[in-house]
């Protein structure tokens, strides 16, 4: 529409200064976690490191349980993830394709889940699972989030839109209930299954406050809440250049990802306005 | 036959040994699974294993005091307490409203009553008594001492061998040692102090204040002499303009270890930082007087736990001997900063070697005399946040000093009411 | 079926009568089944969602009738005590206040910037997945990341805006430990970490709006700026809507930034909805006051979203 070189270059004076205002935070940490400790008590800005180093990688693997947050991280959102899969793909395919008493009850019983902040709900889930005996497992951080109104939606939406006819023509050929869903509606969905996959994953990655208030060891904390109580120790917080590298240890592996596939994120996080 | 049952008797005695050896205590400790100190701790726990084959302690990183606390509340809660802990003197007050601890006299009584007790810094178990009766053992002790940076102090004319002493001198030093660019800004502090009432504490005490009633039902921070403490505090940071208005704990360490601030009043437990970061020459010295040398001691002790069964009561004692025993706590000294609770501790060859490499250890003990109970009241959490937000938002000028330290005064006498029969 | 009436009839009558029995038992069975299979569908979902929503909804309230402290262990019922202690705290007000500050600082920034960058990013330039990963990485690092990267852009004396903010002249500010700044810190921290969200949303909303109504504006001579606000903007209110509605609620369920950052101080400047709950339930131990605020911003969130959904359906239609 707008080919005027001038108004392009407009565009792209402006996008530029965005991108680096939002850029720019990140490469500074980036270098400095490269930089020897006293490096950073300069009073004059210096961007690059003087002496590059790996020491402060090497330091954070050393006064924390690195591995440990991580095996803990990969397998709560994936734990939380394939659980999910199984629970939203039966709901969803009965609320869009079968007729039931009390189904739009139901369903609005479902979506309560979506307005109400789970932080609202803290205290009573904490006192629940510590009465399981649950308190400070990885099992209690997934519990909360085994069902999802939004991927209930999400996916209630695609099967519905799948047609009437090819159900029918399904069912002729001896392929229906369990096995249309299995051979025809999931198949149909796969790119719903992908967005919501991937929003669950970056949202119970970087989740913060749920562990932080069921757990209590590192027995089970997640990687982000290792962050924060390392940002606490005394090391952690008088250290700079040390609790940058931890802060890139977190994000890096999530963010090369998104980097390789930035149009699937993207796409699932458009779809996505209630975020997970 | 007789030959047999000793045989069997035997056997039994083999099997049996791992059945009554290993009484496993559940020990609560308030630390992040990180850093120096879980490695100490985790030393002392294989020596105390050695030395006592009968007893497995099971140590829990809780996380820091309250985080611990916490934690030792939910397990309450649960019905399924610790068997040992660690919390701060100020939670036993807390602890005894729970029901959840006993007394320690009847082990002490063991150990020889007074003798034992006699030997632990008289500051450290004071605050740990309750009803005439000791409740914890002190461990991890520490009280705010002055650091200064002996570099900034020549570079600004001052006699680097004397420390300010009186409040005077405290500000008068640090108009001095302070750096101002052209247009009025500092660019190194005179003086930096943690914005924590903990800090403020002290101030109180020196200018001959008192925080709360010996039943631990009453504050008084509305007094004269701790609104003069604030006013000075305050005055420091918005008059004089010789120290920051806020610092955290660990920025106004780094800022000390980056000689941004020629003085630092900060506690005992950072001198194995400050000694291992710093690139100057820096000394300590008591915190300057007012009306009196006076200091607010922090830090907790070994609570025992009334829910454990008898004998691991026994093995939980042991364990708190083993602790606060006076080799232990010299290396608990140089390993973490924290002053030994013992005085036998600094007879010990380990600590003389310590001490003459790090002369600043004795000048955190030589204070000790002065130490005084921080202060601790019923619901010690809640008073303590009312204290320190009303604190912040004088420092703010929010409030005159006066107003703020009533309002603070009246919303802790809320909290308190339930406790007042 | 009937024993009974079975010697009665022929015995042919009775095979057959015994095959149309187990006809319909099977029949009645999958019947059964028929009815039954969308609840067996939805059952796990629903035991899920039963025991962490539900329950935990009414069973807040419910404790919210309740003292249960430090001071009074055993829980006593109260009636709605803790509600009139809420109400009579100024700190309550004062938290409310800075939840809403924190909204208002938030939101018509994030909109008005996602949207201009989205408009931007829409046109077809080249280099645009650059700028848009530049723009989106944010949402997907943790909020804990977020707030440890700036807390060391923010840290005085040697943090990056106090280095350039000397060089213009201002002084040296600790951002989070100012009482007028730092919740104005931790809004632009929220703007930072949520803004590239927000701008794909838009994109979202742009890219359904048919573009032959750009061209038939063009050809009736329309200026950008008309074509902004006689198309775009209109047939893009609901997405602005919803994107306002999801700021609120982000806003709403703020703790991480708070926790990590400035633990809601100087003063209590920094102390919003969620850290308030978490304070009161888990630092002063105080269940029943805790369940009661808990209870209060859950009716805040449940009337916004009602809200939100009322005008959103009445709106579509409109549009």
């Amino acid at each position: 529409m707008h080919s005027r070189p001038l108004w392009r270059l407009t565009v792209h004076v402006l996008l530029f200064l965005a991108a680096l205002v939002v850029v720019v935070p990140f490469v500074w940490i980036v270098l400095t976690a490269f930089k020897e400790r006293n490096e950073v008590f300069s009073l004059i800005p210096q961007w690059l490191p003087a002496h590059p180093t790996l020491k402060n990688f090497w330091g954070v693997l050393d006064a924390m349980p690195f591995w440990r947050y991580y095996w803990n991280t990969l397998v709560v959102a994936f734990g939380i993830l394939g659980v999910q899969l199984v629970t939203i793909t039966l709901a969803a395919y009965a609320f869009a394709r079968m007729e039931f008493w009390g189904r739009d009850l139901l369903f609005i019983l479902l979506l309560v889940q979506l307005m109400i902040a789970p932080q609202s709900t803290v205290i009573q889930n904490y006192l629940t699972l510590t009465s399981l005996g649950l308190l400070d497992t990885r099992l209690a951080i997934m519990a909360p989030y085994l069902a999802s109104a939004f991927g209930t939606f999400l996916l209630r939406q695609t099967f519905k839109g799948i047609p009437k006819e090819l159900e029918e023509a399904a069912s002729l050929d001896g392929c229906g209930g369990l096995r249309f869903l299995v051979y025809v509606a999931i198949p149909l969905a796969v790119p719903g299954y992908l967005a919501f996959a991937l929003v669950s994953l970056t949202y119970h990655w970087n989740e913060f406050f749920w562990p932080l208030v069921i757990t209590e060891t590192s027995k089970a904390r997640t990687l982000t809440l290792g962050l924060g109580i390392f940002a606490q120790t005394a090391e952690g917080s008088a250290d700079w250049t040390m609790l940058m590298a931890a802060t890139l240890m977190v994000v890096a592996v999530p963010l090369l990802l998104f980097l390789v596939f930035q149009r699937r994120f993207i796409n699932s996080f458009m779809q996505s306005g209630l975020g997970g | 036959m007789k030959s047999r049952a000793w045989i069997l008797v035997m056997l039994l005695a083999v099997t049996a040994v791992p059945v009554w050896a290993a009484t496993e205590i559940k020990f609560y400790y308030p630390v992040h699974l990180t850093g120096p100190l879980v490695k100490e701790i985790e030393a002392y726990v294989a020596d105390f294993h050695k030395a006592h084959p009968g007893i497995r302690v099971e140590p829990v990183w809780g996380g820091n005091y309250w985080q611990n606390m916490q934690k030792t509340v939910a397990a309450l809660q649960a019905g399924n307490p610790p068997d040992v802990a660690v919390h701060l003197a100020i939670d036993v007050v807390t602890l005894r409203d729970l029901d959840a601890v006993i007394p320690l006299d009847e082990f002490v009584q063991r150990e020889g009553g007074e003798k034992l007790l006699g030997d632990f810094f008289p500051g450290f178990v004071s605050d740990l008594k309750a009803d005439g009766k000791v409740w914890a053992i002190p461990f991890q002790r520490s009280t705010p001492i002055l650091y200064y940076n002996k570099d900034l102090f020549r570079k600004a004319g001052l006699d680097p061998n004397k420390p300010p002493s009186t409040w005077e001198e405290l500000l008068a030093t640090a108009q001095k040692a302070t750096v101002r660019d052209a247009s009025g800004q500092a660019t190194q502090w005179g003086l930096t102090i943690p914005d924590d009432p903990w800090l403020l504490m002290s101030f109180i005490l020196q200018n001959g204040g008192r925080t709360h009633s010996a039943d631990f039902k009453k504050v008084y921070i509305a007094e004269k002499p701790a609104v003069e403490a604030l006013q000075f505090w305050v005055e420091l940071a918005n008059k004089h303009k010789v120290m920051p208005r806020h610092r955290t704990f660990p920025e106004s360490v780094q800022d000390f270890a980056a000689g941004k601030t020629a003085m630092l009043i900060h506690s005992t437990g950072n001198l194995r930082f400050v000694r291992d970061s710093a690139k100057f020459e820096w000394g300590a010295a008591f915190l300057p007087k007012n009306k009196r040398q006076a200091v607010a001691i922090g830090g907790a002790g070994f609570f025992i736990f009334k829910k454990a069964p008898r004998e691991k009561q026994e093995a939980a004692w042991q364990f708190t001997k083993f602790m606060t025993s006076p080799e232990i706590q010299a290396r608990w000294n140089i390993g973490s900063g924290y002053i030994a609770t013992r005085k036998s501790s600094f007879e010990l060859p380990l600590m003389r070697d310590y001490a003459a490499k790090l002369p600043q250890v004795l000048v955190a003990r030589d204070q000790l005399p002065y130490a005084l109970p921080e202060m601790s009241t019923h619901d010690n959490q809640k008073v303590r946040e009312i204290f320190r937000t009303h604190f912040q938002e004088v420092l703010d000028e929010k409030y005159t000093s006066e107003e703020g330290m009533k309002k603070a005064q009246a919303e802790m006498e809320k909290v308190l009411a339930p406790y007042q029969k | 079926m009937n024993r009974m009436a079975e010697p009665k009839f022929p015995a042919s009558v009775v095979t057959a009568t015994r095959v149309v029995g187990a006809r319909e038992r099977v029949r009645s069975r999958r019947r059964v089944m028929a009815l039954a299979r969308p609840y067996l569908y939805i059952l796990p979902t629903f035991f899920f969602l039963f025991i962490f929503t539900h329950y935990p909804i009414l069973k807040t309230f419910y404790l919210s009738l309740f003292k249960w402290n430090l001071a009074t262990p055993k829980r006593e019922f109260v009636g709605l005590n803790n509600y009139l202690q809420a109400g009579s705290t100024p700190l309550f007000w004062q938290v409310l206040q800075n939840n809403v500050l924190y909204a208002v600082g938030t939101i018509p920034i994030s909109i008005a910037l996602a949207l201009g960058l989205a408009l931007l990013i829409n046109q077809k330039i080249r280099g645009l997945a650059i700028y848009r990963a530049a723009l989106f990485y944010p949402t997907i690092i943790p909020m804990a990341a977020a707030a440890m990267i700036w807390l060391w852009i923010l840290t005085p004396s040697y943090g990056l805006v106090n280095f350039y903010g000397k060089a213009l002249g201002l002084p040296d500010i600790h951002w989070l430990g100012h009482s007028r700044f730092a919740l104005w810190a931790l809004v632009l921290v929220g703007v930072w970490k949520r803004l590239g969200h927000y701008m794909v949303i838009f994109l979202a909303g742009l890219q359904v709006i048919p573009e032959h109504l750009y061209e038939a504006a063009i050809l009736e001579g329309a200026s950008p700026w008309q074509r902004f606000w006689r198309i775009t903007f209109p047939l893009l209110s609901p997405t602005t809507f919803f994107v306002a509605i999801m700021a609120v609620i982000d806003s709403f369920q703020v703790i991480d930034q708070v926790y990590l950052m400035t633990q809601g101080g100087p003063g209590n400047n920094t102390n919003l909805f969620i850290f308030y709950i978490y304070q009161n339930a888990f630092r002063f131990f105080d269940m029943g006051y805790a369940s009661a605020v808990s209870g209060i911003l859950f009716l805040i969130l449940l009337g916004l979203t009602v809200l939100a959904f009322g005008i959103l359906q009445r709106r579509v239609h409109y549009a």
